[in-house]
């Protein structure tokens, strides 16, 4: 299954595989937008209940920390840290999450394979 | 080579009419440490109250990430000012707020972020500070370099993309002075954030900065890597960093009107 947020075109791609979800971000998400990116994500978790969310930031390449809020936001949602996956991380936003030690909130991998298999 | 972050073209700053700052062209490079350092009466703390649009310049340019600040209305300056970030020496916290409300007043100031955003991304910036734990305490609960820390991560608190730092180790012990320079770095590292830092403190300047600048009495003096600085012949530069007790600087202090303002008319 295959479906488009209408939301908002920070989110290029949604599919389920699974009890999983995986989702596409991509641009730069700041201050600005992250309000934005905040609805459709709860929107998502909201309709689809996913026992697993990945999400693809292969295509962002900045995020500053009100987006990196909303996305622990995202795991209060899921349920538990460790059920959202973040993958195919670019170096400046990998930096981000590092230096605010969020490692163990969320699942980090290289691919979003990766992440549905763990 | 980057792009520069802040270009300072020939500048001057008056004041009584006479110049504090003469004549200073510098660029900031994005994503670099710059460290202006000089002694007490230099203008590096002028210079940083220029670039951060605090107090305006007499003659010359400052352009700040691609604007010239006398030309921005008073509306885009509160912009530029909104994407930069400020420590000052104090920590300049308010000191009836606790540390996560001091944190949290730019995110509540100058964005519609909802309280649960906020919530959260000042948890962020307190742990990267190290801080988290200290979140409910008041100012005057905290030491000189908790309310350093915190001061940073209010500084940081919009993710600004330019950091300035106003004598960041002032009054500090070393090994929290160290921990501070740490935290400047990895913003500076894993953030990409460009860092200015105004500081009289060679230790820290070397630890921390890709580039330096020394001014003397308001005039530019040398800028270079920290190797080019010690490397430096110049005797006012190899006084100032490594701390020489003779030279120009010293030299100065000894010359000039002591003997006839004790002796006056006398001789």
């Amino acid at each position: 299954m295959s479906e488009r947020t209408i939301r908002t075109n920070l989110i290029s791609s949604v599919r389920k595989n699974g009890d999983a979800l995986v989702a596409s971000i991509i641009g730069e998400v700041d201050l600005g937008n992250s309000p934005v990116l905040r609805a459709a994500l709860m929107d998502l978790i909201a309709r689809h209940a996913p026992k697993k969310l990945i999400l693809n930031l292969r295509h962002v390449q900045y995020m500053d920390s009100s987006a990196i809020a909303v996305l622990v936001e995202a795991v209060r949602k899921v349920g538990k840290p460790g059920q959202v996956a973040l993958t195919d991380l670019q170096p400046r936003v990998k930096g981000l999450l590092e230096i605010a030690r969020l490692d163990t909130i969320f699942q980090i991998t290289g691919t979003e394979q990766e992440a549905l298999e763990k | 080579m980057p792009d520069p972050a802040i270009r300072v073209i020939d500048v001057t700053k008056l004041y009584d009419g006479r110049a504090v700052l003469d004549r200073i062209c510098l660029d900031v490079l994005q994503g670099e440490t710059l460290a202006i350092l000089g002694g007490s009466g230099s203008g590096k703390s002028t210079m940083l109250r220029l670039m951060i649009g605090n107090i305006p310049y007499d003659g010359g340019d400052i352009v700040g990430l691609g604007r010239s600040l006398a030309s921005m209305t008073e509306s885009e300056l509160a912009d530029y000012r909104r994407s930069i970030g400020v420590l000052f020496q104090s920590g300049a916290l308010f000191n009836s707020m606790t540390v996560a409300d001091n944190v949290a007043l730019p995110l509540r100031e100058h964005t519609d972020l909802p309280e649960e955003t906020i919530d959260i991304m000042v948890k962020i910036k307190l742990e990267l500070v190290g801080l988290r734990e200290h979140a409910d305490k008041m100012p005057a609960q905290l030491s000189g370099g908790m309310k350093k820390r915190a001061g940073l991560a209010r500084a940081i608190a919009l993710d600004p993309k330019i950091l300035f730092y106003d004598e960041p180790s002032a009054g500090l012990d070393p090994v929290t002075s160290a921990e501070i320079d740490q935290l400047i770095i990895d913003l500076n590292h894993k953030l990409g954030v460009t860092s200015v830092v105004v500081t009289h403190e060679m230790d820290s300047a070397f630890r921390i900065a890709d580039r330096m600048v020394l001014l003397d009495r308001g005039k530019f003096i040398i800028s270079g890597t920290p190797q080019q600085l010690k490397d430096s012949t110049d005797p006012l530069v190899r006084q100032f960093v490594y701390g020489l007790t003779e030279g120009p600087l010293t030299d100065r202090r000894r010359s000039g009107t002591y003997e006839s303002d004790l002796l006056g008319d006398y001789i």
